[in-house]
């Protein structure tokens, strides 16, 4: 399980967080929902040791992160992050090299279920494919958990079904996925539980299925509830 | 082979475009440039002797023989210009090895600070392909100079040589060379030594500034700033011949030493710090 308890962050004396509190178990995909700006990024990028706090502590299966860890958590960003000059075949074979926990036949599965070309270029892939090929990179990792950042954010509709349908594959199976979006629509059918984030505090925490069966509300329906509050 | 290889092999392979570069415009440089000069020379010579026949011998009697100092110094822009080009295109890269990693569409060091090993290993390859760029040029200027020492043997004739033009005094009197290639232990130790220094407290810098950005950058400014200060201010108070620091040459060397070893443990334990605790993408 992921906990992420009473953190805070500011960034040039403005509270991006102010005492986040959440957890995510394996197995279920847990869904930070919030406008742009409201500090979901920065909670994912905290959980990656990639932000520093300014306050409240994470705990991965109840340790702190530290190097070892990231073999057990995969974080795939909103940014392509592999160099330009790299081949979509150097960068799995990059990630070969430096993670004993890279599954090579998952690599190339998803390289031809994503149609990627290996000797393309990464400064050549559209926005659509730079963002399968971070997805690639996650996936192909043998981790508990798995962490995305806007991973439906300014691609294709082919694409976001292609990205879409991962969700319900063997490929998330047992994983405990956070995903971040502003746009919930496309993925309500997916998520467990939600966590609505609001100007940097938690607004709501909730499992989706529940609110579904005992209020007939869907996310959406929750979110306008409390953003309209 | 363990992540910290691995990650110097990584630098030296997306360098080595503009590494190979430096070397092929220093070789073309250098021999071209040293090719000319001397051919340039000859033809002086030969139009000499063209307008009043006489010996090489006799040339030389009258005007002199040009020693193989000479001939380099005659070359000095296409010997030293490399010199200076590559000097200057590795300053940059000490800024832009860290930079490339976070400038620009493609934020690698999402990945690397990601990667399941200690963050001090990013800090230690850089530097360590930074050491070995820098070697690796000085290692060709040794190789080279030999070569431009065979090719102004090979140009010019023997009677307007000196008869002995030993390289060792050459490189022991140029200044550029001399501090390239020390003639002592001490001084390897002293330049070099320094070299690094300069390099671990200018990546510590760069460290601050990518934790606390403009913040870091003021601190990081500072920093050096003060770092250079440090070293600086005993040498500049023994040579302005201030009493409270009447001491001997090699008493000032050890001085030196003794803060380089301490500005050195500080700026990697601050980097060490920094990369652990507060660096941010």
């Amino acid at each position: 399980m992921i906990e992420v308890k009473g953190i805070s962050k500011k960034y040039g004396g403005k509270s991006v967080l102010r005492d986040v509190t959440f957890s995510a178990e394996r197995g279920q995909i847990t869904c930070l929902i919030g406008i742009n700006g409201v500090g979901k990024s920065t909670v994912l990028k905290a959980i990656m040791g990639l932000a520093p706090l300014n306050g409240g502590q994470i705990r991965i299966d109840g340790k702190p992160l530290d190097k070892h860890l990231y073999e057990k958590v995969a974080f795939v960003p909103d940014v392509i992050t592999m160099p330009a000059s790299m081949k979509v075949g150097e960068c799995l074979d990059w990630m070969r090299d430096f993670y004993r926990s890279w599954n090579p036949e998952r690599a190339a599965e998803l390289l031809s279920f994503f149609r990627l070309n290996p000797p393309d270029r990464v400064s050549s892939l559209s926005k659509g494919n730079a963002s399968k090929l971070n997805l690639l990179l996650g996936l192909s990792l043998d981790t508990d958990y798995l962490l995305m950042d806007e991973p439906f954010s300014g691609i294709d509709i082919f694409s976001r079904e292609q990205i879409a349908s991962v969700f319900t594959s063997h490929l998330i199976e047992e994983r405990g996925v956070i995903l971040t979006t502003h746009e919930i629509s496309d993925i309500e059918h997916l998520v467990d539980k939600a966590v609505l984030l609001d100007q940097g505090t938690v607004r709501m925490t909730f499992m989706c299925e529940e609110v579904r069966m005992n209020e007939g509300k869907s996310v959406l329906d929750v979110m306008r509830e409390v953003y309209r509050a | 082979m363990n992540r910290y290889v691995k990650l110097v092999l990584m630098e030296m392979h997306r360098f080595w475009k503009l590494y190979a570069a430096l070397i092929l415009v220093t070789l073309v440089s250098q021999l071209g440039g040293l090719y000319l000069t001397l051919r340039k020379y000859m033809n002086g010579v030969n139009g000499e002797l063209t307008l009043n026949p006489q010996t090489y011998t006799d040339y030389a009697s009258r005007f002199g023989k040009l020693p193989f100092e000479i001939a380099m110094s005659r070359a000095a822009l296409w010997i030293f210009g490399p010199v200076v080009l590559c000097i200057a295109a590795l300053l940059l890269y000490v800024f832009l090895i860290w930079y490339r990693d976070w400038l620009g569409k493609n934020t690698f060091a999402y990945r690397l600070l990601m990667l399941p090993t200690a963050r001090m290993n990013l800090f230690w390859s850089k530097l360590t392909a930074v050491i070995t760029f820098v070697l690796g040029l000085v290692a060709l200027q040794i190789v080279l100079l030999p070569v431009h020492l065979t090719l102004y043997r090979t140009l010019i004739p023997a009677a307007l040589r000196p008869a002995e033009s030993p390289l060792v005094p050459f490189v022991r009197h140029d200044p550029i060379f001399r501090t390239l290639v020390p003639p002592t232990f001490l001084e390897f130790i002293l330049y070099y030594g320094a070299g690094v220094l300069a390099v671990t407290i200018v990546f510590t810098a760069i460290l601050l500034e990518r934790s606390f950005r403009l913040k870091g950058l003021v601190g990081g400014i500072l920093y050096t700033v003060a770092a250079a200060a440090i070293l600086v201010s005993p040498i500049i108070l023994v040579t302005s011949g201030a009493d409270s620091l009447a001491i001997y040459p090699m008493e000032l060397f050890l001085l030196e030493l003794g803060l380089g070893v301490i500005l050195l443990a500080v700026s990697l334990g601050l980097s060490r710090y920094l990369m652990n605790r507060k660096i941010t993408v």
